[in-house]
């Protein structure tokens, strides 16, 4: 039985993106969900239910920036970073999802549907991509799980 | 693939960016949304809105407003907290209500805390303890001079006041949650005396547009009370509406109150014309479709009427926002009478009959306007004038108080105007804690004060005033009145004495159309008693 090398314990340090990427993808999935159900409801609750969705995922997203560029600078990390494709979505679907929470952000109907809505729908297959594209990577399949 | 998901996701962005910008551009004529058939662009909601708010500086000593050649502007009471509204006694006592919105609506959406935070701001005050609010204060001008001489205290600790009316040794105050009718004779100093409540109102915990303003009938009989809606435009939800965005109206005796016009998103001043009795008020109109949408404005309102809000603006432009659309309260909309331009939130108003000011001044009415803080250039922040002849609106309108804007600053902000036991002109400052006084330069005034309530002549009520107490018989003429009233608007009423056979004739359920028995949630009012 191998006992763990230094080099293993270095390589196997615990990336703190990995609390906080997740919070993104959950909540904008969500909020595609959310947005559908006041679209067919009209049940205000659903809007509000999308608008702070946006937000905590935004929120934790933001964070999980800061933490990516934490990691990024720890050398026990590094390796684990994600490719530079992966990161790029990642940026853009909290871009859209900023819009998204601005659009949400209008009084009435139309704060979901359509814009907001095709907005949450565009930011889910964003999500969907970014997941694929990142599982090409070898390290970053490690990086991106909790 | 992906590449398609992207462009879709930017053209979307850019779409809903895009048609914020362009059509509402600065140079749009702002005189062209003053007057009874205002230019409307189509409506450019922005994914950022636009915010201009206007932080408030204060009045330093001897800063005043602007007041046109003819006219002369004094301070006449200052350091009060949050002045809103006026009020004349017929003795000439000035009563100022002093008031602040009502706290706890609850946070619905992240929305919710910038949108407080933005208020904050735009009303004042800021760090540190606020001056006690929510008060009456009376203030006596002894000798007719113009200046005040004595100064008390009416009322406090009140639960956000804003309309008063006197009438039979009764001082009805109009709070964000209830009328309550104070035993008060002219010239008492104090109220010590407890109060009826006369009638609930739509009050918290949301009350989003929460000034509830007050106006006597010419007869007396009657109370007008202003509800506003409890929203932007319904993001609160139907049901948060009922009976507001109306205008009530309420047995003064009996406190039984029905909805006399409704549809005005968030209508105040209102005040009687004292040369053809109709009822006025101004009203907020909607926010969010662009800087030059939706005008707000002056109207008659008319016993049933409804003006639109939320289904539609200015009579039949209908608002996609509102989900399901009522296609049948589109059609009622009546558009009003007068535009004021859009976001200046005009929340006062006075007819200037009776007044002592200058000849130019002799018929017409004062709008004091708030000011916006939702679009990109400011609007209001003035008093302005508009000329009537024969009841109706006749020209522009004109800036008769100005100067409250310093740059990018604000000294204070008008909300309401009125009539002084002068003659002369009383706008209420709520940002810069001020009561300005506009008289006529060459110093006339009436020759006695002139109440704000225009009761005319009506023996019953007159002979009865020093008693306080009306005679049964007063009592039982406005319940028949009241009773007839409700039996004019509800289905074809029994005309002829039925036999017991016929009886259930009329009680069948309804057939054919039932969608026109359906009333607007804002129609909804409960008919409460005492």
């Amino acid at each position: 039985m191998a006992v763990l090398s230094s080099n293993d314990r270095d390589s196997a340090a615990y990336p703190i993106q990995s609390l906080f990427v997740p919070f993104p993808f959950v909540c904008f999935t969500l909020a595609l969900a959310t947005d559908i159900a006041f679209w067919q409801s009209n049940n205000l609750m659903w809007q509000n239910f999308s608008a702070w969705l946006l937000f905590a995922g935004l929120v934790f997203g933001a964070i999980g920036v800061l933490a990516g560029l934490m990691d990024l600078v720890r050398p026990r990390t590094r390796p684990l970073r994600p490719a530079f494709l992966t990161a790029l979505l990642y940026l853009i679907i909290l871009a859209l999802a900023f819009a998204n929470s601005l659009v949400h952000a209008g009084d009435g109907w139309t704060a979901v549907v359509p814009y907001g809505l095709a907005l949450s729908a565009v930011t889910f297959v964003l999500c969907l991509m970014v997941a694929a594209v990142s599982a090409r990577k070898k390290y970053a399949k490690l990086a991106w799980r909790i | 693939m992906m590449k398609t998901s992207l462009i879709l996701g930017v053209s979307v962005l850019s779409l809903s960016l895009g048609f914020g910008a362009a059509a509402q551009d600065a140079k749009f004529d702002l005189s062209q949304q003053i007057g009874p058939d205002p230019v409307l662009p189509e409506p450019s909601p922005s994914l950022m809105p636009d915010l201009k708010v206007a932080e408030v500086v204060g009045w330093k000593e001897n800063e005043t407003p602007k007041v046109p050649d003819g006219l002369k502007v004094t301070p006449y009471a200052k350091d009060l907290a949050n002045p809103r509204t006026v009020h004349t006694l017929p003795n000439g006592d000035v009563l100022v209500i002093e008031s602040r919105g009502p706290e706890g609506e609850p946070t619905s959406r992240p929305k919710d805390f910038i949108r407080g935070w933005i208020m904050a701001i735009a009303h004042g005050g800021g760090g540190g303890e606020q001056k006690e609010s929510n008060m009456i204060t009376l203030l006596r001008d002894t000798n007719r001079d113009g200046t005040v001489d004595e100064r008390h205290d009416l009322l406090k600790k009140l639960d956000s006041p804003f309309g008063v009316a006197w009438v039979d040794n009764t001082l009805y105050v109009a709070t964000t949650s209830a009328i309550l009718a104070y035993p008060y004779e002219l010239g008492q100093n104090e109220i010590s005396g407890q109060p009826k409540l006369l009638t609930p109102l739509p009050g918290g915990p949301i009350n989003h547009h929460w000034t509830k303003d007050l106006a006597l009938s010419p007869d007396g009989k009657m109370l007008y009370v202003s509800v506003g809606s409890n929203s932007n435009i319904v993001e609160n939800g139907l049901e948060a509406e009922k009976g507001r965005a109306a205008i009530w109206q309420v047995d003064r005796q009996t406190g039984a109150a029905r909805v006399f016009a409704s549809g005005l998103r968030n209508p105040n001043g209102l005040t009687f014309n004292p040369e053809t009795g109709a009822l006025w008020t101004v009203v907020n109109e909607r926010d969010e479709l662009g800087p030059n949408l939706v005008p707000d404005y002056m109207t008659s309102v008319k016993d049933g009427g409804f003006y639109g809000w939320p289904w539609s603006y200015y009579g039949k432009h209908v608002d996609v926002r509102v989900n399901p659309t009522r296609q049948d309260m589109v059609d009622k909309a009546t558009p009003p009478d007068y535009a004021l331009s859009s976001h200046v939130a005009a929340l006062g108003l006075t007819f200037s009959m009776n007044s002592a000011l200058p000849a130019a001044y002799a018929n017409g009415a004062f709008i004091g306007e708030h000011g916006s803080w939702n679009r990109d250039s400011f609007n209001g922040y003035k008093v302005v004038f508009v000329p009537f002849q024969n009841g109706k609106p006749n020209g522009k309108a004109q800036d008769i108080v100005t100067g409250f804007l310093d740059g990018d600053k604000t000294r204070g902000r008008p909300v309401g105007v009125g009539i002084d036991g002068t003659g002369a002109l009383l706008v209420a400052d709520d940002a810069g804690n001020m009561l300005w006084r506009v008289a006529s330069a060459d110093g006339k005034v009436t020759p006695q004060p002139i109440g704000t309530d225009q009761v005319s002549a009506n023996p019953q009520v007159s002979s009865t005033e020093k008693t306080g107490r009306l005679p049964d018989a007063t009592l039982s003429v406005s319940r028949e009145t009241t009773a007839s009233t409700t039996a004019s608007n509800a289905a074809p009423a029994v005309q002829t004495p039925a036999s017991a056979d016929e009886r259930l004739t009329g009680q069948e359920p309804l057939s054919g159309q039932p969608d026109k028995f359906l009333p607007a949630q804002m129609q909804v009012a409960p008919a409460t008693g005492p």
